[in-house]
């Protein structure tokens, strides 16, 4: 328990510096943010003196306060899940937030999922058969690996979106069919739902992919050099087993560094929202960047922040489970 | 942009003399000559090329526009006068053409003008982003790896923060937050290092960590140098693959983040004040803002994207190059079709199954005479017999030849012992006789002939033959009739499942007949057998001392009553009172069970205890193969004689001894002639020119493969002792046991 | 236990020990977990032993691994510091900290030969670092390099210098670990297992390197190894350690024919030896006890197959069993006598000749 307690301080302390730099940053650069805001702002034509005054009070301009007391604001109003209020939408940070965050967890439950088993299962078959033909593989992978993900979501609208110009297949634009159907529990929502999340589901999952290929077959080649899989083979065990105790060796670092993964994951997938308009917190961080809805910006990076360090705390609860060793340590 | 290579790779530390690793290691970073790093430097090289010289050899200005050959507006189709709709018009970019080689944007600028000047700002602020971050995860994890304590758990922390924060969102709040950040490459790279660093941060303090406790950093210490001369002179320069490693990941995720940010709008535009760069994510952002894929404008968006892919690529490529450097088990190629018909494997390579070179089915019928007729004055029935074996590891004319023509003998219930220097290629052998060899090894020549009658089970009986057995056939017979121990048993163990999930798993695929309860109690039983609590079960690997866990691993050698058991140095990791008494445990278990015994050392004067012949191996080559008696009284070989006067004995005056003169012999760069004439201190002329062959020597039930015993040569008085008069007793009722069970 | 206090014999030229370690005590902190909180429990890795170091003469440190001999070895050169117990270098006591002035006097080598050189460096770097940071041969650095070279038979010294360590082999790596270590031209040379890795044919000539070395320039060196028959060859004197203690000291050819202690019986008979007919009797099987938890009294005393009730309670005081030969074992103090228990108290030898014929 001793090293999950641990791996918790440091999220702890993780979320604590994230937030305290949102908070700072805009209140610490030199210069005047609030005016640079609304230089930017009116050049952009879309901020009124609402939008000023929003900014101001996000910014902590013309607040007569010390640093201080608006830092102890700030963690009471976080406290009590208060995370402002956004001017572009009329409404609390934290309801808006609450009704993107289903869009954008589902998608990366199901594409990370999706990602993680078939991007293992492959790297599992690449180390077993090596020298066969899955040896292609490899540097088609790695070609996917280097590519943006945002890129990939263009080529494949291009190719399969309806919003593109050659085969037209998916729908490529919002996360339902906002003309045609109506919100709730009916057959056509939830047909329409699916259909929306194929094209941006897929475009995580192949980008995705290709690194937990690479990643899984590196440490299954090395695991089967092995001694204990030596002795599985001597044992005469069925190469199904062998297999899958290499495997379960070689998953180990692949869990461990699942850190980096679920932010990368975590990083394309905000802007393959921004390319279908999906309606999930990438997408409105997007959106709020562009109407300098800054209560908005700082509340979803703060969601964000939570979500990857609780998809970390997840990852090391696995990696206790299935290393004994670890599960001595913690 | 996802997780690269080497990221999830964890470099195993080096530990002890791996010689492979070693001997690669001829400068401080030698990238394997393959093509995909050959493709990944030309990449590399062809961006950085572009890089430095696309200001001089790009047509237009990035953003002039081109008012010749802009075609101004065009008319939406279903509009104009004859639709009856007004006539309705937008702007259209120009395909590629002579003028425009990859055509214009919206705006009419030139495509590849544009691609040029985002060139070389991505990849300078990719690089200096990169160094940046090198730099300050160089500075941290060296210093929190070496310094240790304190400093490593604050350092540590500072890290782990850093990584557990997510890079992008990260990114997008300081970059929206500092306005002026895309006019400044600088800031840009900055930016991005700060949320880059943390994980080659990681990577090397564990490296570090490591390496601190290398010998040769405390052999630095001894002499005196200073602190800051052993980290940058002893310990950096081992670090640079790892450091060149992350230095082209940072880059590859300082490149992607860098157009991430500039596709959201953060890195400023190219057109605002103060002007950003162009760059691939802002030409990108630029024409998916624009409906580039909407309107079919591939020329516009499509290079940029192509030249990130690319770009990653090439790096990834690089860093597999590194990755197979620091770890070459990632180097050794798998046996793909064409290699194996070339080297003439007819069956199709797989897993665990030593392929074996242009073997015609030895005609079973023929085996008899074979046994009968064996040289040696033992009768006991042979139970393995290994005729003019030779493994090669490699497949192609560079192959090294690690077991030549190698003739062996197993009886029942004997303990044959097998003698030589590491990498004389007695571990190879026995493990090619069960086929357990793995890539490149390649069994080239030879039989290997099983008698099998099985003490308990079902197993195959009657003789099989081995190199042509099938895959069902040779899974029956390992473990259940032939068994091996292994020297280090930590790795022999699955660390991740239970000492009693493993006797199960054995249980369960030899002997399908037991209840879950009784395998239960057998693996318990035999534990209790090689003096282990049957709790022991529940245990995991890490959980038992060195000498319990070789114990759990006898006793699950035990546990199908093996006819053969393969013994690989099963005791030299552990100390002397422990090892007595694993070896006597496993001559109770051969007296108790009759399984006949290979056992595997470099320890000669423990063979001489325990075995009833020795068979010594040098260079890949049987040497000399005596009853144990004789051969330590009278030994034949030059070799022999000199290895047996490398163990200082524990009684008696205490004599100057001279051992052996020179290197043991290079397998890749073995001597003409007998490969042991450099060291022997009678070699002939003949020596050096012919290799010598193992032959019975006249009247003795012994071989030996030397010149000195040919005729017409005066043999030496050392190697002509008389043989020992009376044989030692050798619990003859284990061998009628053994063959009549 | 202080071996120091045995009567020297009068057949041995008087010797000053260059090297001596007094009451050497140390322990480990060894974190329970990973956690910042972990609870941290103290490892006995060596606790109050002395060794003395003579010039020209080689002291065996034999023992099983975790023995603590390897801990005595870096005490003794100064890589870790002692939480008790003194260090005397010529008598005097040696100067605090690890300053040059005192690694220009001892020096090391280590076990593996293939991590104890950098491997991104050549042979002569390895020579000349020690050189320069310690001031020797100003000026002609080359010729005392391959002077270094020939005095461990790395010849022609030519061919070396600019060899990386992997283009040598094990026992050539050893060598130059060795020329190393004598380049600061120091009195005391402490070899870690210096040929455990080393193939058995190469081992010898290892050894009669060292032996040569202890001849030739009268160095002082400590052989630290679990091979009590490569002791018995090399050695003056034996020195036996088990679980951190000391437990007997004898010149090596009385000890491996003549030993007192059970333990170092029982690893005697458990070594190999091709010239025994009978399979050995163990007399004492099982592991060495953990050092966080020792037993008390004698920590050989769980396994000991004498053992009595004093030795489960009492650590046996260290008794002159035959001159020059010491061991601490309650077996050899008069039984009148076993009550005593101030530590280091001789009490009169009892003939230890039965108890060996019982072993046999």
């Amino acid at each position: 328990m001793r090293a999950l307690l641990r791996r918790l301080g440091v999220y702890l302390l993780a979320a604590w510096v994230a937030l305290t730099v949102s908070f700072l940053l805009p209140r610490v650069v030199p210069g005047n943010p609030v005016a640079g805001a609304v230089a930017r702002a009116s050049q952009s034509g879309n901020c009124n003196s609402q939008c000023v005054e929003a900014i101001e009070a996000q910014l902590g301009f013309n607040v007569h306060t010390s640093l201080w007391d608006q830092y102890v604001q700030y963690w009471g109003n976080l406290g009590h899940g208060n995370l402002g209020q956004s001017w572009s939408e009329n409404a609390s940070v934290s309801s808006l937030i609450i009704s993107y965050l289903p869009w954008t967890l589902g998608l990366l439950l199901i594409a990370t999922a999706v990602s993680f088993i078939a991007g293992t299962a492959v790297g599992v078959l690449m180390a077993w058969r090596r020298g066969s033909w899955l040896d292609w593989v490899l540097p088609v992978a790695t070609f996917f690996s280097a590519l943006p993900y945002f890129f990939l979501a263009l080529v494949l609208v291009l190719i399969l979106g309806k919003t593109g110009t050659m085969l037209k297949v998916f729908p490529s634009l919002f996360g339902y069919d906002i003309y045609g159907v109506t919100p709730g529990l009916n057959g056509p929502y939830i047909a329409s739902i699916i259909g929306h999340a194929i094209l941006p589901a897929v475009t995580v999952v192949l980008a995705s992919t290709a690194g937990f290929i690479l990643a899984m077959r590196n440490n299954m080649i090395t695991t089967m050099d092995e001694d204990f899989v030596l002795v599985a083979q001597a044992k005469g065990l069925p190469a199904k087993w062998v297999i899958w105790y290499a495997a379960r060796n070689a998953l180990l670092p692949v869990v461990a560094n699942f850190t980096v993964a679920i932010s990368l994951v975590v990083a394309g997938q905000i802007l393959v929202e921004i390319v279908f308009n999906y309606p999930g917190i990438g997408f409105h961080l997007y959106d709020a960047l562009g109407k300098l809805d800054y209560s908005l910006v700082q509340g979803i990076f703060v969601v964000i922040t939570l979500v990857v360090l609780a998809a970390n705390l997840l990852a090391d609860v696995v990696y206790v489970l299935i290393d004994p060793r670890a599960r001595q340590m913690a | 942009m996802t997780i690269n290579s080497t990221s999830l790779t964890v470099i195993p530390p080096v530990a002890g003399p791996t010689p492979e690793l070693v001997l690669r290691r001829t400068r401080i970073l030698r990238l394997p000559r393959s093509p995909k790093v050959i493709a990944g430097l030309v990449i590399l090289v062809l961006f950085g090329l572009l890089a430095i010289i696309g200001r001089w050899i790009a047509p237009y200005s990035p953003n002039a526009t081109d008012q010749q050959h802009w075609v101004q507006h065009v008319l939406v189709p279903g509009t104009g006068a004859a639709t009856g709709f007004p006539a309705s018009y937008y702007p259209l970019p120009l395909p590629p053409s002579a003028a425009h080689w990859l055509g214009t944007t919206v705006f009419a600028q030139d495509v590849w003008s544009q691609l040029l000047a985002a060139t070389q700002a991505t990849v300078v602020v990719g690089l200096l982003a990169a160094a940046i971050a090198t730099v300050l995860s160089v500075l941290f994890g060296v210093t929190a790896g070496y310094l240790g304590g304190g400093a490593d758990e604050g350092l540590s922390l500072i890290a782990n923060v850093f990584l557990a924060i997510p890079g992008l969102p990260l990114l997008i709040v300081l970059a929206d937050y500092v306005p002026s950040a895309g006019s400044s490459v600088v800031l840009v790279a900055s930016i991005i290092a700060v949320t880059t660093w943390a994980y080659t941060s990681r990577t090397l303090r564990a490296q570090t960590l490591s390496l601190r406790n290398r010998d040769f950093v405390e052999a630095s210490r001894v002499m005196g140098e200073g602190r800051l001369r052993i980290i940058l002179v002893e310990v950096l320069p081992n670090l640079v693959p790892i450091v060149a490693a992350s230095f082209l990941f940072t880059a590859l995720s300082a490149i992607g983040a860098y157009v991430a940010i500039a596709f959201l709008g953060l890195a400023g535009s190219p057109t605002s004040s103060p002007p950003g760069l162009w760059n691939w994510g802002e030409m990108l952002r630029e024409g998916f803002a624009n409906n580039a894929v909407r309107g079919g404008w591939w020329w516009w968006w499509a290079p940029p994207g192509l030249c990130i892919a690319l770009l990653g690529t090439g790096l990834a490529l690089l860093n597999f190059g590194i990755d197979e450097f620091i770890n070459p088990r990632l180097r050794t190629a798998g046996l793909s079709r064409k290699t194996a018909r070339k080297a003439g494997i007819g069956t199709r390579p797989k897993l665990g199954m030593t392929p074996v070179a242009h073997h015609p089915p030895v005609a079973v019928a023929s085996v008899r005479t074979v046994a009968e007729a064996s040289r040696l004055r033992d009768t006991a029935e042979p139970v393995l017999e290994i005729r003019g074996l030779s493994v090669d590891y490699g497949y192609d004319e560079e192959a090294v030849h690690a077991v030549v023509d190698c003739d062996l003998v197993l009886r029942r219930g004997q303990v044959l012992g097998l003698a030589g220097e590491s990498g004389s290629g007695k571990t190879t052998l026995a493990l090619a006789a069960i086929r357990l060899l793995r890539a490149p090894a390649l069994i080239s020549a030879g039989q290997v002939l099983f008698h099998s009658k099985p003490i308990s089970g079902d197993g195959p009986a009657g003789t099989i033959d081995m190199l042509s057995a099938t895959d069902d056939q040779l899974r029956a017979i390992r473990w259940s009739e032939i068994a091996v121990v292994l020297q280090s048993s930590l790795n022999a163990l699955n660390p991740v499942i239970t000492i009693g999930a493993q006797f199960d798993d054995l249980l369960r695929v030899h002997r399908p007949a037991l209840a879950e309860s009784a395998r239960w109690a057998r693996s318990g039983a035999l534990l209790d057998m090689v003096g282990m609590n049957a709790d022991r079960l529940r245990s995991y690997p890490h959980e038992l001392s060195g000498g319990m866990r070789q114990r759990a691993m006898i006793a699950m050698a035990i546990a199908l009553e093996p006819q053969v058991m393969i013994l690989d140095e099963p005791t030299t990791a552990l100390d002397v009172v422990t090892q007595r008494e694993i070896l006597q445990e496993l001559i109770g278990l051969r007296d108790r069970i009759g399984f006949a015994t290979l056992f595997i050392t470099h320890d000669l004067s423990l063979l001489v205890e325990l075995a009833d012949e020795i068979a010594v191996m040098y260079a890949g080559r049987l040497m000399e193969r005596a009853p144990a008696t004789s051969l330590f009284h009278a030994p034949r070989l030059p070799y022999t004689y000199a290895l047996l006067h490398c163990f200082p004995p524990m009684h008696g005056p205490r004599v100057p001894m001279e051992g052996l003169k020179g290197s043991p012999p290079d397998m890749r760069d073995l001597p003409p002639g007998c490969a042991f004439h450099p060291r022997c201190q009678w070699a002939l002329p003949r020596c050096r020119q012919e290799v010598p062959r193992l032959a019975p020597l006249n009247g003795s039930p012994r071989e030996v493969a030397c010149w000195l015993h040919r005729e017409g040569t005066t043999v030496p008085p050392e190697l002509a002792q008389p043989e020992p008069a009376s044989m030692r007793p050798r619990r003859p009722e284990t061998v009628g046991q053994a063959g009549g069970t | 236990m202080n071996l120091e206090s045995a009567p020297t014999p009068t057949s041995v030229a008087p010797v000053r020990a260059v090297l001596e370690g007094r009451g050497l005590t140390k322990s480990f902190w060894v974190k329970q977990g990973r956690s910042l909180l972990a609870r941290k429990t103290r490892v006995h890795a060596v606790e109050d032993v002395s060794v003395r170091l003579d010039a020209g003469r080689v002291t065996a440190l034999v023992g099983e691994s975790g023995a603590g001999k390897t801990t005595v070895a870096r005490l003794l050169a100064k890589i870790i510091r002692a939480d008790a117990g003194e260090l005397f270098l010529d008598g005097r006591p040696a100067p605090p900290g690890r300053p040059r002035s005192y690694a220009a006097q001892v020096q090391m080598v280590f076990q593996d030969p293939f991590a104890s050189l950098n491997p991104v460096h050549r042979v002569g770097h390895n020579l000349v670092r020690p050189l320069q940071i310690h001031h020797i041969a100003d000026g002609d650095i080359d010729a005392t390099v391959a002077d270094l070279l020939r005095r461990v038979a790395l010849k022609p010294p030519d061919t070396f210098i600019g060899k990386f360590p992997h283009e040598l082999s094990g026992g050539q790596r050893q060598r130059v670990a060795i020329a190393r270590g004598l380049a600061v031209r120091p009195r005391v040379l402490i070899a870690d297992e210096p040929v455990s890795m080393l193939d058995v044919s190469i081992r010898l000539g290892v050894l009669n390197l060292l032996a040569d070395l202890r001849d030739r320039e009268k160095l002082a060196i400590l052989y630290v190894t679990h091979d009590i028959a490569s002791a018995r060859y090399l050695a003056d004197t034996i020195v036996v350690m088990y679980a951190g203690q000391l437990v007997e000291a004898a010149p090596s050819v009385s000890l491996t024919d003549r030993p007192a202690h059970p333990y170092t019986q029982l690893l005697l008979a458990a070594a190999p030896d091709p010239d025994r007919v009978e399979a050995p009797a163990l007399a004492g099987r099982g592991a060495p006890p953990s050092l966080l938890a020792p037993p008390s009294g004698c920590r050989f005393h769980p396994r000991c197959p004498y053992v009595m009730e004093i030795c489960k309670s009492q650590v046996p005081p260290r008794v002159a069993v035959a001159a020059d030969h010491s061991a601490a074992c309650w077996l050899h103090v008069d039984p009148n006598n076993r009550r005593i228990t101030v530590n280091g108290s001789v009490a009169p030898a009892r003939d230890s000749s039965d108890q060996r014929n019982q072993e046999r």
